[in-house]
């Protein structure tokens, strides 16, 4: 290695050891209004492990749910940790006001995902969640969605971000 | 319309059309029309049982060795019936344009089909490449020529596809998974991750002598370098570098 690889080598690993973020932009791709009162996709996201997702959330730094219309629509939210390797609880709750705060909101239809290691530090991976209508019941079945499923560190779209040996492209 | 196909089966005995000009080619012999009938009947079996890839392969055959149009006809339509429209289309093309006073309704039938098949193939458009670079693209591994038109264009059967588009000097190809529908123009935004290999990967080797074998340079390249990036990290705002798209943010 010459003078210059290594003196490089230094700078990058300094920022590097400075890059103490991770990035997954979250895209909820949400059904058309089920009727015609007003209802809300209210998401939530929380770290899994401290977070049991038949627990109920509460959090004043929850977002605004997204009122569905006569076009489906997207919810863009950044989930950001500093921390690799985590798994990510999320909640898509269909209530009638954007914070699911009215009293029939709390049993309101649901449904539930685990994002298993979506987060890498220093890096930007994504995924799109498809909900092609809305629940009408509040099911505790949980979808899982593996690692290999979301987007990052490689060019174009894949059926899988996973290397042959299993590993994520941004691991 | 499988009792057309067979009934052109079936007229293989009595029916050479000819050629066009371009096309003449020696009358075939006893043998090549006895093996042809042969494979027409191992064809039209296959297509009573709809495997078509043996219908195809039986077709083709028998249409090298004795160059009718009927066997033609059905390479294209057993092509068609397997949904490789692009070979289809071009079966009906060769159809058309190589044999001359075809008979009704393979005339009339040809030509609808072929406006059909032509309408079912879809074409990625491929965007986001230089036109001062020739790319190595490959589509479910057959490799499609860069003939240099941007966006450039390759033509798909509908279906499941893997594109890879290669750079010169460039390791990690671009690599494109998805779906067409029939006659679909998708286009697909072309983009390559990682930076060109400077002097095609070779590490530049210093003068011996010269100033890059002083300790005193290297000292202040390492400040500068180390000082840079402790910059950068403070003007990136605490040490992110990923920063979110968006602004409806959970911190985790």
């Amino acid at each position: 290695m010459t003078r210059m690889s290594l003196v490089l080598s230094l700078g990058l690993t300094l920022l590097a050891g400075c890059a103490s973020d991770g990035v997954l932009e979250l895209t909820i791709d949400l059904p058309l209004s089920p009727g015609a009162e007003r209802v809300f996709a209210f998401t939530q996201a929380r770290d899994a492990t401290n977070n049991p997702i038949l627990d109920e959330w509460r959090d004043d730094a929850d977002l605004d749910g997204v009122e569905l219309g006569t076009a489906r629509t997207e919810d863009h939210i950044s989930l950001r940790s500093a921390r690799d390797g985590i798994d990510v609880h999320v909640k898509v709750s269909f209530c009638s006001t954007a914070r699911c705060s009215a009293l029939p909101d709390a049993n309101a239809p649901q449904l539930l995902y685990t994002l298993h290691t979506p987060i890498y530090v220093g890096q930007r991976t994504s995924y799109t969640q498809h909900i092609p209508s809305a629940p009408t019941t509040r099911d505790p079945t949980v979808t899982q969605v593996d690692k290999c499923d979301i987007a990052g560190c490689v060019g174009g779209e894949l059926r899988s971000y996973c290397r042959a040996d299993g590993t994520h492209f941004c691991e | 319309m499988r009792v057309l196909i067979l009934s052109f089966a079936l007229t293989i005995s009595g029916v050479i059309a000819p050629l066009s000009a371009s096309a003449q080619r020696a009358r075939p012999s006893e043998n090549d029309v006895a093996e042809a009938r042969a494979l027409f009947v191992a064809g039209q079996a296959a297509v009573d049982s709809e495997r078509w890839a043996d219908a195809v392969d039986s077709f083709q055959r028998a249409y090298v060795l004795v160059h009718a149009p009927s066997a033609l006809y059905n390479v294209a339509y057993a092509l068609r019936a397997l949904g490789r429209h692009r070979e289809s289309r071009d079966a009906f093309e060769r159809l058309l344009t190589g044999h001359e006073n075809l008979p009704e309704p393979l005339l009339t039938e040809s030509r609808r089909y072929l406006e059909e098949e032509r309408g079912r193939v879809a074409v990625l458009m491929l965007e986001g490449l230089d036109p001062d670079t020739t790319y190595t693209v490959r589509l479910d591994g057959e490799s499609r020529q860069d003939d240099g038109r941007r966006p450039l264009l390759a033509e798909a059967d509908p279906g499941s596809h893997t594109l890879t588009v290669r750079a010169p000097g460039v390791d990690q190809p671009f690599v494109w998974e998805g779906h067409v529908d029939e006659g679909a123009h998708p286009r697909v935004a072309v983009h390559f991750e990682a930076p060109l290999r400077a002097g095609g990967g070779d590490e530049p080797h210093p003068h011996r002598g010269g100033v890059l074998r002083s300790p005193i340079f290297w000292t202040v390249v390492g400040v500068l370098v180390v000082g840079g990036a402790v910059t950068a990290g403070v003007m990136l705002g605490g040490g992110n570098t990923v920063s979110p798209q968006s602004d409806r943010v959970y911190n985790l």
